[in-house]
């Protein structure tokens, strides 16, 4: 019980709690825009499993973080394609194509892997070290924990304050929210509902793969099979957690995060602690608050289902 | 998400036209599975050859088929009945854990029993602990709304890190040198394999199937699951249960994926470690796919993908076919599936079909 | 006066149903054009390729004498056309505000568009608070709200498709002249309706459309209404009336005793609703759509709780519909939303015919031999076409698909029923398919309640006929004692007295 507190107590839990949130929150950022324009996109966890790929793939080709980051985007891109295409033009099921998807992707990054590099033993490549901000780091009590993270987590934060602007502020954003609700009325308003689904669901992909990049290059800087870790579908759960705002995204991804910091710290620190279990937690966590919080508002409306013009 | 949106995926048509959909589809995917395989340098056909060699060219190569066919399709009939209630259920990994999970613990309790008595315990327990597990996220669809995509996978992690926390403890095997495993089952608790090509699992399976298809088909909490799965609204309406259709659903799902997880233990690994599954959850989910819901789709579908899992795995020695092309191909036979039978594709075709469509049409007025 | 718009040789296919098979019409400044025909004769669908809402197969279209190829409904309006359609295209969950935004009135700024709302409503006057949720207001003000954001857009040609559905006839007496308004500014109006009194009353043009052609264009003073209604139905249809001997028992066999029914927000829906239906008799309640006839037909079929008062079959309290078939309850329903409430869609017929509380009880094993041989009795006794129990519903028209339910629902000799606008959407033969149905089994000695939105049916069918009108219950009448004046007067919420001043109708909604 000592040894938690220790844990419960140090500022670096906190730092690494925002650090792990930083994949799920931007993940759920992305399917938060999927979502308010109609589209349930349970294809996340492949997306950023693509990103985590291709993160350490471009670092490794190129020998700079920053085009990682761009090929894992990409890749992640190319999945949130074949889920448009599949799902919004073609008005195929959008569940089974996600879950199709992450399978696909599941084999397809594990297979790369192996041929990129010789029986799957991926290098150490270049990541993202923490960057303090100057200034504000040495701020007592939070400075440390705050702004002495890398740089994507910052890029992550501002992400979030743009997404939200853009979807609560903008004509756009007003579009995107009506093919949530009603395809139909938008499309009869001239709103092109398929462009505007498949522009919300690249986006999504793009989102879901800087969370991925920020797995693999963010913390560990190397690829392992399914490193993604369910953290697609907990962001799953957290969009619903935060009822389809972007601000409500914070808490919720950070105490998944924070929760999940635990269990890894409580592995480094104390071997008497069962640490299997710790690490079941963010997962038990992550359905206890989805159960005891769903249901109080109301998914977009047209959300699920494909939309196909007369 | 609501119930109900399998429906259009799984919308019965002609049988033949099902069947030569999801033959395109598969043989579709198998070309993209070969083209990875170029791209890895290997010469498909040659690598193709080898796997389907591994899979059934031998008395071996069978009886290691159908050993990996049987978690896979056991599980996948439970996905597939859960489809046909409008669930999706991707907690067979979980489930699969949970089965034998409960299944190890009976036979190292009860390892003085025969083996007509123990086996028999070992598989009911196996199936009773999947059908909780799944039942859980059966309860929280139904009592609270909860999407059981969401949960069921979420449980997946849960079931994984409590396996890996006892076998890495409490149930450890004492003399495993500290490997992460419990103790082998007892000789009396072990499923045989009759003659020297088919697993007694077999039997299992053959239940199972028929016993799925009879509720599906000749009973009437199968009309009532259908009902709900096609049409939510006219279930409601018509007074059915949803609630209860639900996590009766997701129960007989679970208890499925337990029953494999089972018979796996008691067939062929004979203990439980946290690398027990190979990710058989999904390949059910994929294969219930590709068998659109259907018992003999699923069966079939279940059988081919056991067979390319042993194949890949067998070849590794001679060809090195990586055994992530397995996946690629589920996946990929999924996506083409869809594309087949998506009502937008249908008419695409149609319009493909037949240039001019419709000049020829008299002009009223 | 210039023609505004002119559609020649208009086909439109769905799959295999040709909705429009060569239509030629056009349409002038300056007129009310009536555009009428039956459910399913094509007249929405010509519309929406006018609209830009569907590209058609073949034809071409001429605006201002120009051809002009319709990207979709924002092109159609920058070209001057715009439609109201009979369920507003709004989007529920946002404000009026952000609707009339995304109509593109305004530039986004709340100044922007009181500019372009006040210059508009001069004319078609809009008193609803914008800041408001589209999905709380009434259909009549959504229908405003859409009428407003057209003409915001400037448009020349404004096609109305069947407004008068949700409207009192004091409202449609007011949208009418508004019209006529419209047009002297020089604007052209399409108007689509299935209604003949309002060719009389509006019409300058009538083009008649069935089965998909158009039967011409006439003015409207060259032709009767019974020529016009000869073209329509392409058939002589008699004017029936189903009215019955009366109430044949005493003691009623439904019977609503005070019944509240409230919503999440504390809102009553239904408020203190007394009314008995005896054997052999219809009742028919009668109102305009969102006046509470979905929380009634709720109590009825078992699916809401009553907050006060009680629902009563044969004297015993009515229990949730889950628990009727074990407790032996007969009451038939035919739900308003048969596509997906009365039907299982993708399931064949055989099975939808075992769907609900009457069908025969079987525990646990499926008794697929006897439920087929059944299902093939029953669909060649209501005449269901295909008479296939193998064929899924979905494949089957309105009007079959309307039987499947009924030969469900009367098949198990309920002793009452309750119907929801048990004819909407079906053409002239169905409908009237459907009230013989009913009259027989009234003359049977069964209890029927009809829950209707159309004056029309509710006088061709009932024997009592009550008004429901914001959740509350006015009669019930005899139906010979209760004219459309009466009735018209009590849907909008009037004292059978009173007369309704203008435009009471909207601000009384709004209210």
């Amino acid at each position: 019980m000592h040894a938690l507190l220790d844990i419960l107590t140090s500022g670096a839990l906190y730092a690494a709690g925002i650090r792990l949130a930083v994949p799920v929150f931007l993940a759920a950022l992305g399917e938060l825009v999927a979502e308010r324009g109609g589209l349930v996109n349970v294809g996340l966890e492949g997306m950023m499993l693509a990103g985590a790929f291709g993160g350490v793939l471009g670092s490794y080709l190129f020998d700079d973080p920053w085009l990682g980051v761009i090929t894992g985007v990409v890749l992640a891109v190319v999945v949130a394609a074949i889920q448009a295409g599949v799902a919004v033009s073609l008005a195929g099921d959008q569940i089974v194509t996600g879950i199709a998807l992450n399978i696909a992707v599941l084999g397809a990054t594990s297979f790369m892997a192996r041929t990129v590099w010789t029986d799957g033993n991926v290098p150490q490549v270049e990541g993202f070290d923490p960057w303090a901000v100057p200034g504000l780091s040495s701020l007592p009590g939070i400075g440390d924990v705050v702004f002495g993270q890398g740089a994507l987590v910052y890029l992550a934060a501002a992400l979030g304050a743009v997404l939200w602007w853009v979807l609560t502020r903008t004509d756009w954003g007003l579009r995107l929210r009506a093919c949530g609700e009603d395809p139909r009325a938008a499309d009869s308003l001239g709103i092109r509902v398929i462009a505007m689904r498949w522009q919300a669901t690249l986006i999504c992909g793009a989102l879901a793969g800087l969370g991925g990049v920020f797995i693999s290059l963010g913390d560990i800087f190397t690829f392992s099979d399914g490193m993604s870790g369910g953290r697609g579908f907990i962001a799953l759960a957290i969009v619903i957690i935060a009822r389809w705002s972007p601000s409500h995204l914070v808490p919720a991804a950070l105490l998944f995060g924070v929760c999940e910091a635990l269990a890894l710290r409580a592995q480094v620190t104390s071997a008497d602690l069962p640490y299997e279990l710790l690490l079941a937690l963010p997962y038990v966590l992550t359905l206890a608050v989805y159960a005891g919080l769903v249901g109080r508002t109301l998914p977009p409306a047209a959300l699920g289902r494909p939309y196909v013009r007369r | 998400m609501s119930a109900g949106r399998l429906a259009g995926f799984v919308r019965s048509g002609a049988a033949a036209s099902v069947a030569v959909r999801t033959a395109a589809a598969l043989a579709a995917a198998v070309a993209v599975g070969g083209l990875a395989l170029m791209i890895a340098g290997l010469d498909p056909v040659d690598a193709y050859r080898a796997v389907l060699d591994e899979a059934v060219g031998s008395s071996f190569g069978i009886r290691s088929s159908l050993l990996q066919a049987l978690p896979i399709t056991i599980t996948a009939l439970g996905v597939a009945l859960a489809f046909r209630a409008g669930l999706f259920n991707l907690g067979g990994e979980g489930q699969i854990y949970a089965g034998a999970l409960a299944a190890v613990l009976v036979a190292l309790q009860a390892r003085g029993l025969p083996f007509p008595v123990l086996v028999p315990l070992m598989l009911v327990f196996g199936a009773v602990a999947g059908g909780l597990w799944g039942g859980i996220a059966g309860v929280l669809r139904a009592r609270l709304g909860l999407s059981e995509i969401i949960t069921t996978i979420l449980l997946n992690f849960v079931a994984f890190w409590m396996v890996s926390y006892l076998v890495r403890g409490p149930i450890q095997d004492p003399g495993g040198a500290g490997y992460p495993y419990t103790e082998k089952v007892v000789d009396g608790a072990r499923l045989p394999v009759i003659g020297d090509t088919v697993p007694a699992g077999v039997l299992v399976l053959a239940a199972v199937a028929i016993g799925a298809w009879a509720l599906l088909e000749r009973s009437v909490v199968g009309v009532r699951l259908k009902d709900v799965g096609e049409g939510p609204s006219a279930a409601a309406f018509a007074g059915w249960r949803i609630d209860r259709q639900v996590i009766l659903a997701l129960v007989i799902a679970g208890a499925l994926g337990g029953l494999a997880g089972a018979v796996e233990l008691s067939g062929n690994q004979h203990r439980v470690s946290d690398f027990f599954t190979p990710g058989w959850g999904f390949d059910a989910l994929a294969v219930a796919l590709i068998g659109r819901g259907t018992i003999a789709g699923s069966v079939a579908a279940g059988v081919f993908f056991g067979g390319l899992r042993s194949g890949i795995d067998g070849a590794q020695t001679s060809v090195a076919v990586p055994e992530s092309v397995g996946q690629i191909v589920q996946g990929t036979a999924v996506l083409f599936l869809i594309v087949a039978n998506a009502d937008v594709a249908v008419r695409w075709a149609r319009r493909i079909r037949q240039p001019g469509h419709g000049r020829h049409h008299a002009r009223t007025a | 006066m210039p023609v505004l718009a002119r559609m020649s040789g208009i086909v439109k296919r769905f799959d295999d149903v040709v909705a429009n098979d060569g239509v030629t019409v056009e349409f002038s400044a300056g007129e009310i054009h009536v555009l009428l025909g039956e459910n399913g004769a094509g007249k929405t669908t010509l519309m929406n390729v006018l609209y830009g809402l569907s590209r058609p197969d073949e034809g071409n279209i001429e605006l201002g004498g120009r051809p002009a190829e319709i990207h979709g409904p924002l092109h159609a309006m920058r070209l001057g056309v715009g439609m109201v359609h009979q369920h507003p295209l709004l989007v529920g969950r946002l404000t009026v505000a952000e609707n009339l935004r995304l109509g593109g009135v305004g530039d986004g700024t709340a100044d922007g568009l009181r500019a372009a709302v006040a210059e508009v409503t001069r004319v078609i006057p809009l008193d609803i608070d914008p800041a408001r949720r589209v999905e709380d207001l009434p259909l009549s003000q959504r229908q405003r709200l859409e009428l407003v954001r057209c003409l915001a857009r400037g448009v020349r040609l404004l096609i109305l498709d069947e407004p008068t559905a949700v409207l009192t006839p004091a409202e449609v007496e007011r949208l009418f002249t508004e019209l006529r308004s419209l047009t002297t500014q020089g604007r052209g109006v399409v108007l689509i309706t299935h209604k003949l009194s309002e060719v009389a009353e509006v019409a300058q043009r009538v083009t008649v459309l069935r089965g998909g052609r158009s039967l011409g264009t006439t003015l409207a003073g060259e032709r009767s209404l019974a020529e016009l209604s000869d073209l329509m139905v392409g058939r002589q249809v008699p004017a029936v009336s189903h009215r019955g001997a009366g109430a044949v028992g005493t003691a009623p066999r439904l019977r609503l005793r005070g019944a509240r029914v409230g919503d999440e927000n504390g809102r009553c829906e239904l408020d203190d609703v007394t009314l008995e239906v005896h054997p052999g008799e219809i009742v028919c309640v009668v109102g305009v759509e969102g006046n509470g006839q979905r929380a009634l037909a709720d109590v009825c079929f078992g699916r809401r709780p009553v907050a006060a008062g009680s629902v009563e079959l044969d004297g015993a309290i009515l229990p949730p519909v889950g628990e009727w078939r074990r407790r032996g309850v007969r009451l038939g329903r035919v739900p308003e939303d048969r596509r997906h409430e009365g039907l299982v869609l993708d399931a064949p017929l055989w099975r939808n015919l075992l769907l609900g509380p009457m069908a025969p009880p079987s525990r646990f094993l499926l008794h697929r031999r006897r439920a087929l041989r059944r299902a093939r009795r029953l669909l060649t006794e209501y005449e269901v076409r295909p008479a296939d129990p193998h064929a899924l519903a979905a494949a089957l028209s309105g009007g079959n698909q309307q039987k499947v339910v009924l030969a469900r629902e009367l098949s198990g000799e309920p002793g009452a029923v309750v119907a929801v606008n048990p004819t909407r959407g079906l053409d002239v033969g169905a409908q009237h398919d459907v009230h013989l149905r009913l009259a027989r089994l009234r003359d049977d000695g069964v209890a029927l309640l009809v829950i209707s939105t159309d004056l029309d049916e509710t006088l061709a069918l009932a024997d009592r006929i009550a008004v429901l009108y914001r959740g509350r219950l006015a009669g019930p009448y005899p139906a010979d004692e209760a004219g459309r004046d009466l009735l018209g007067r009590l849907m909008a919420g009037l004292g059978p007295g009173e007369s309704e001043p203008p435009g009471a109708g909207v601000s009384a909604v709004a209210a």
